[in-house]
């Protein structure tokens, strides 16, 4: 806002007049005068105000940001605010756009509400609640937003129906439906349960005989007996693991450049993740490994490390899974610090995104505009993390690992390899010195129509190093390119006393290789470094190069409850690490923190049901979707802490209840009342998800390779383009959570079924339908390999066609035909033998088209 | 918009009540027939097509994309007062990248000439677009967000520097949806030198569904996987199949009522039937006349590959796609030194195609209904970057627009003396990306998708203040 300096003798007037002037910020402002603040005023402000006359920009010297800065004034020192005559006040009058006055804003007036509200602030005096942040008071409407209170344990909601509930969990659904004046659907049967729950914890479909063992089994805890046998089963750490692994924006590549350099580390990451979800490691003990395994592991980059202290360094990689191309950065300094301060940030938004269900993107540049995260706190936050991602220390990715050793043993181990190398190098060295002379006598050898200047001219070119040859030398040694040319079996050949020496001297290099120690196992980590932390500042506009004011580690206001302050305990001695990040898991996993809990609780609701009681599972700020049954979630984030984070607890209360086991099947009066199923007055039908399909595709063609863990199986680009997996790789039918996870080389098949290819992170995936994934199932030779290896299993098991038949769909969709599908399978089976006839290798070809329609038929890709 | 013509009625009912025998019958029918109407859209899938806000002036669009900020005064915006102070200091101040190898002023090598009745400067080593200069609005006031490549870009193709964000391509399908289901809406064609910079996010939905992100076909090898039916699989026993799979999944569907998803499955397994017989013609130019194949340069070996991809490029419009990309690999019009040689060889890559495409979509009646945009993400500077490049520029940069009711033979807006900076008629990425829309039919104040809490869109006006520029329409 523009002051003309042909206002000052108006306002020197006022002065003088002796007007009433508040110095703006000085009242003490009321709940409702702060609500009126965040709500009418800030949002103004931000919208029309800040562009010019705000953190960045600063025309005519004023800024409207903060009581002080108001008070202040522009660079003409002049006073804006006029509490007793609101019309007095130059801000009034320049939105106002009366005469005299620069127009303000002067892109267009401002609405006549708006122009009112600005009036009124004035009258309260042009307050600032808090020091200028909305998140540091603790009001407005971010203060009663439902997600910011911490949850508690509702009281069960009264139902009319007391025999359906299975569980507490029920009653809320119940209570639900019964206001509506709908009713939840009955069980679902027995093979329909089976196939869903396997699916569900395993991402693989129920053998033939879990299916018959569940139908016999009679007693009343039979289905919770499955639940237990599939949460036990170490398949159910791959399942859930991969979830994780999404929300974590884990990928085995680097990304950011078009070069996506490798992770070869990331897997053990990976494979940690699956074990803490097998040994069902309590939620806020696998988060805190992750976000501080190296200060709960006590660890020094001059220090030991023990197998036990590897496990949480190993977590500690959650904190390097953002896209990070400083390894090929290679830009001006500008650039390269630009790079460094994107893994900062994205590293920082997987944590909040992950672990607290909040977009902080925005508050990188400026307050946020939807969420109580102001500019400074996101900065707050950033330092947190900053000891460990400092870009003035920078590590590139690739040395950002510890090998698995005690200091001692690594510096033995460091100089018994530096031993051999030497010794390697001498042993390769004296055969060199034995060689040139040698190797001179046979080229000689080779010119004996030459007399001895010309054989020297020879032997002076060919030892003339490249580059400094004269022309005379470059001919020579082109017109002789093959004389000159000496391969060690040349040698061998002219001086057997060479060929001995060198077969000995080879023999000695082999025996001392055999004597190197084996490699130290090594684990990408994140640490510091250092015991000094870095000073860190808000970044004006989210620039690196315009450093504003300092600041220290911390959290955002609103989500820091009286008892639950962000606390950086004084360092044990002879720690490195700051306890930043220690601090952060403290805080974060408190029992009363209002996003913890119930983030994860709605995750795992989402990978259940297909969506979460919260739609938007990485976002439950006030931008985010409203929950459909806030107690309900607030009821399982309360179960949640008191199980002691234990998620396999979680799954059996939501397992076990009946919301879970209904019928899929269609009713009118439902349908036509809640089309969407928000209610869940009935399970939905779901796609499998790109890796279950693969997964269960091998399982049925019983190929799948059961073995846990372990490097990437490496993907490939095929000569049509697309991204593949090489049939003839070792581990080529391990489940997809071992496939190579490359951000610009998603496997194709994964990739057309939804798979994400990481940029970010992703806790919640699209489920198309395209004709693409069609023609994949059709025509892939994936889908005509795994096909084909159905067929040859079948036949295995029984020569009887019928018997077969039933098999394919008890394998395949977990029950037996129905009569409808035997007949047109019997019809389909004649048809292509009348087409396949005078092949010998037609029974075969029959068979396994058979299959690849079984696969490719929505009974298997649907789960009810 | 007249709405595309059902003539084969695909709809969903008419599909499952056909009797198993005379569905493969059809299917087979169809497979072999070259169909260029709109040709079974799906009742109510994600691409059905959709009305438009307004009368769209165009319904397709190709854009020609050239990586790395192609330099503006060198091509389309010639500095008089830049040649004759050429070696001398800038005076004021300059936004460059490369901090430590700012130069002198650098004058254009290239001559500039007037091309076609609208006298239209061009440089030299632009034969060919001055055979066009007649049909193309010129915009020379260009301004983006940043002189970084990839956010310059993800500004270019979405609206803001950040990443995650849908490309305008989604958007548009998003918006109007696809005229045919046999073929990918969104296609983009790759450069067999490999992906550009930034890769995938050129083409990404990014918070849209991904049914609406570009299907990159290959630039070599196969363009379209999995297109060909197993070896050994005739089309007898693939009629067949079909047969079998639509019995089982109408088994399935009626245990499943009133299920669009199921049904949007079970009707694509015909339309992917369709497409096994659509990409291959699409893609085969081989019944082109020789006149059309010298027209795009696929006699000589430098434009031949350029100008295959442009040729697609039509073929695919002419079929009814609704969004075409070209790309280079890497970023190769990012001259940071020996410019002027980068130009040469560039210029003598594209030139000629590019402007087939426009001569070829014209007199086929294409170009009037088909947006053809030719442009970078950024601009380049006045001064030298060590002793022979040029430097990023975000504040001036120049492209060109045909057909879809843009002006013919026009230029708009001006750079300063050196074409640092746009200063007339300037007009931002929103702002074009608003009247891109605008020519479709749609108004980009309300093509919005729920994202993060509200309707964000590909301009976020209300951040932005896009605004249509009236002036480069007819």
């Amino acid at each position: 806002m523009k002051l003309d300096s042909s206002l000052i003798p108006i306002l020197v007037g006022l002065w003088l007049g002796g007007a009433s002037v508040s110095v703006a910020g000085e009242r003490q402002s009321s709940p409702d005068d702060v609500r009126f603040f965040e709500t009418r005023i800030r949002p103004l402000l931000v919208n029309h105000c800040f562009a010019c006359h705000g953190p960045d920009k600063q025309k005519s010297g004023l800024r409207l940001d903060s009581a002080e800065a108001l008070h202040r004034g522009g660079a003409t020192g002049q006073v804006l605010i006029v509490t007793s005559q609101p019309e007095h006040s130059l801000l009034l009058k320049a939105v106002r756009h009366q005469g005299g006055v620069p127009k303000m804003p002067p892109k267009g007036k401002l609405k006549d509400q708006e122009i009112a509200d600005l009036t009124r602030w004035v009258q309260l005096g042009g307050f600032f609640p808090g020091r200028g942040s909305p998140a540091r008071t603790n009001s407005g409407p971010a203060a009663k937003h439902w997600a910011f209170q911490p949850p508690v344990d509702p009281p069960l909601p009264p139902v009319k129906d007391l025999q359906w509930s299975r569980s507490p969990l029920d009653r809320f659904i119940l209570a639900g439906l019964e206001a509506k004046g709908l009713r939840p659907s009955p069980p679902a049967d027995r093979r329909t349960l089976i196939r869903r729950v396997t699916f569900d914890l395993i991402g693989l479909p129920p053998s033939p005989d879990e299916v018959e063992a569940f139908l016999a089994d009679a007693s009343p805890d039979a289905f919770a007996r499955v639940v237990d046998r599939l949460l036990a089963s170490p398949r159910y750490g791959e399942r859930w693991g991969k979830y994780w692994l999404d929300t974590a924006g884990y990928a085995d590549s680097n990304g950011y450049f078009n070069a996506d350099s490798d992770r070869p580390l990331a897997f053990r990451y990976r494979d940690y993740v699956i074990r803490s979800f097998n040994q069902d490691k309590p939620y806020d003990r696998f988060v805190t490994e992750q976000l501080a395994g190296d200060e709960l592991a006590g660890y020094r980059p001059d220090g030991d490390v023990t197998d036990a202290m590897a496990e949480l360094l190993t977590a500690t990689h959650f904190l390097r899974n953002a896209p990070d191309g400083t390894g090929e950065s290679d830009g001006n300094p500008d650039e390269v610090r630009t790079d460094r301060f994107t893994v900062l940030e994205g590293n920082l938004q997987i944590v909040v995104n992950s672990l607290m269900g909040l977009t902080i993107q925005c508050a990188r540049c400026h307050e946020h505009k939807f969420e109580p995260i102001a500019h400074e706190e996101y900065y707050q936050l950033q330092a947190i993390l900053y000891p460990a991602y400092c870009p003035e220390r920078w590590t590139v990715p690739k040395d950002r690992i510890v090998s698995i050793a005690s200091q001692a043993r690594r510096s033995e181990h460091q100089r018994l390899t530096q031993r051999i190398d030497q010794q390697v190098k001498a042993l390769q060295e004296s055969l060199t010195t034995i060689a040139g002379p040698l190797r001179e006598q046979l080229i000689e050898d080779r010119f004996p129509d030459l007399d001895a200047a010309g054989r020297a001219t020879v032997l002076a070119a060919v030892h003339a190093p490249k580059g400094k040859r004269t022309p005379e030398q470059e001919a020579l040694l082109k017109k002789h390119a093959k004389a000159i040319q000496v391969s060690d079996d040349d040698l061998g050949q002219r001086f057997p006393e060479y060929a001995r020496v060198r077969n000995e001297v080879r023999q000695a290099i082999a025996a001392r290789e055999k004597e190197r120690p084996r490699p130290l196992e090594t684990i990408s980590i994140v640490a510091e470094k250092d015991s000094r932390p870095p000073v860190h500042h808000v970044l004006l506009r989210g620039q690196h190069n315009a450093p504003g004011k300092e600041v220290q580690p911390g959290v955002p206001a609103m989500l820091c409850g009286p008892t639950n302050p962000l606390q950086i305990l004084p360092r044990p001695e002879g720690q490195i690490s700051s306890g930043r990040r220690t601090a952060l898991a403290r805080w974060l996993t408190s029992s009363d923190h209002p996003l913890f809990a119930r983030v994860m609780v709605n995750r795992i609701w989402q990978h259940h049901f297909g969506v979460g009681l919260v739609s938007t599972p990485d976002n439950l700020g006030q931008s985010g979707a409203r929950p459909s049954h806030p107690e309900l979630l607030d009821y399982l984030a309360v179960e949640f802490v008191r199980s002691g984070f234990r998620i396999k607890t979680l799954h059996r209360l939501i397992l076990t209840s009946a919301v879970y086991r209904q019928s899929g099947t269609l009713r009118e009066e439902p349908f036509a009342a809640d089309p969407d199923n928000r209610l869940w007055w009935r399970f939905p039908l779901r796609r499998l998800d790109a890796e279950a399909l693969r997964d269960a595709l091998l399982a049925v063609s019983g190929e799948l390779d059961p073995r846990i863990g372990g490097p990437y199986v490496p993907t490939r680009r095929a000569g049509d383009g697309s991204v593949e997996i090489d049939e003839k790789h070792e581990g080529a039918r391990k489940r997809s959570i071992y496939l190579q996870q490359r951000r610009t080389q998603v496997t194709t098949l994964l990739e057309l079924f939804d798979a994400p290819a990481l940029v970010g992170n992703c806790s919640k995936r699209n489920t198309s339908t395209m004709p693409l994934q069609s023609l994949a199932l059709l025509n892939s030779s994936f889908s005509r390999a795994r096909a084909e290896a159905f067929a040859h299993r079948m036949e295995q098991e029984t020569p009887d066609p019928e018997k077969r038949l039933a098999l394919a769909f008890r394998l395949a969709c977990g029950r037996p035909p129905s009569e409808r599908e035997r007949d047109a399978s019997r019809r389909f089976q004649t048809a292509q033998q009348a087409v396949y006839g005078q092949d010998p290798a037609a029974a075969r070809k029959v068979w396994t088209d058979f299959c690849q329609m079984i696969l490719a038929s929505n009974a298997f890709l649907y789960v009810e | 918009m007249k709405r595309p013509l059902l003539d084969f009625a695909w709809t969903r009912r008419a599909f499952l009540t056909r009797s198993a025998g005379s569905l493969g019958a059809l299917a087979l029918s169809h497979l072999l027939a070259e169909d260029s109407r709109a040709a079974g859209a799906q009742p109510t899938g994600p691409l059905t097509p959709k009305a438009p806000h307004h009368a769209p002036r165009a319904k397709a669009v190709i854009c020609l994309f050239q990586h790395g900020g192609p330099s503006q005064m060198d091509l389309f915006d010639p500095k008089a007062e830049l040649t004759k102070r050429h070696g001398q200091a800038y005076e004021g101040q300059l936004e460059v990248h490369f901090h430590t190898q700012a130069g002198k002023l650098l004058a254009s090598p290239f001559q500039f000439r007037p091309a076609g009745a609208s006298g239209m400067q061009l440089s030299e080593l632009l034969p060919h677009t001055a055979r066009i200069a007649d049909d193309i609005t010129l915009v020379r006031s260009m301004t983006t967000e940043s002189v970084d490549h990839e956010a310059a870009l993800r500004t270019i193709h979405s609206g803001k520097i950040f990443a995650g964000r849908p490309t305008w391509g989604s958007w548009v399908l998003y918006g109007l949806g696809s005229l045919r289901q046999d073929l990918p809406a969104y296609v983009v064609l790759s450069d067999p030198g490999g992906l550009p910079v930034d890769g995938p996010n050129n083409w990404s939905s990014g918070f849209l569904p991904a049914i609406y992100q570009g299907t990159p076909f290959r630039a070599s090898g196969v363009p379209v996987t999995n297109v060909q039916p197993p070896a050994g699989v005739t089309v007898e026993a693939r009629r067949n199949q079909l047969e079998f799979l639509n019995e089982l999944n109408g088994v399935h569907l009626e245990k499943h009522p009133r299920n669009e998803e199921l049904a949007a499955r079970i009707s694509n397994y015909e339309l992917a039937a369709r497409m096994q017989a659509t990409v291959p013609e699409v893609l085969d130019i081989s019944r082109e006349t020789a006149e059309t194949r010298t027209l795009y340069g696929l006699d000589q070996p430098q434009t031949a590959e350029y100008g295959k991809r442009c040729l697609l490029a039509r073929r695919l419009v002419e079929r009814g796609v609704r969004f075409v990309q070209l790309f280079l690999s890497g970023q190769p019009w990012d001259t940071h030194s020996k410019n002027a040689e980068g130009l040469r060889n560039l210029t003598a890559r594209t030139d000629q195609a590019s402007a087939a495409l426009v001569l070829d979509l014209k007199r086929r009646g294409l170009l009037d209904s088909t947006i053809v945009l030719w442009t970078g993400e950024f601009g380049r500077l006045p001064i030298s970057q060590g002793t022979d490049g040029r430097d990023h520029n975000r504040h001036a940069f120049s492209l060109w627009l045909a057909g879809g009711g843009f002006k013919k033979g026009y230029v708009h807006g001006a750079t300063d003396d050196f074409s640092y900076r746009a200063v007339q008629d300037v007009v931002r990425v929103v702002d074009l990306q608003a009247t891109l829309l605008h020519v479709l039919g749609l108004d980009h104040r309300r093509l919005t998708y729920p994202h993060d809490g509200r309707d964000d869109s590909l301009t976020d006006v209300d951040v932005t203040k896009a605004r249509v520029v009236p002036e480069l329409l007819a």
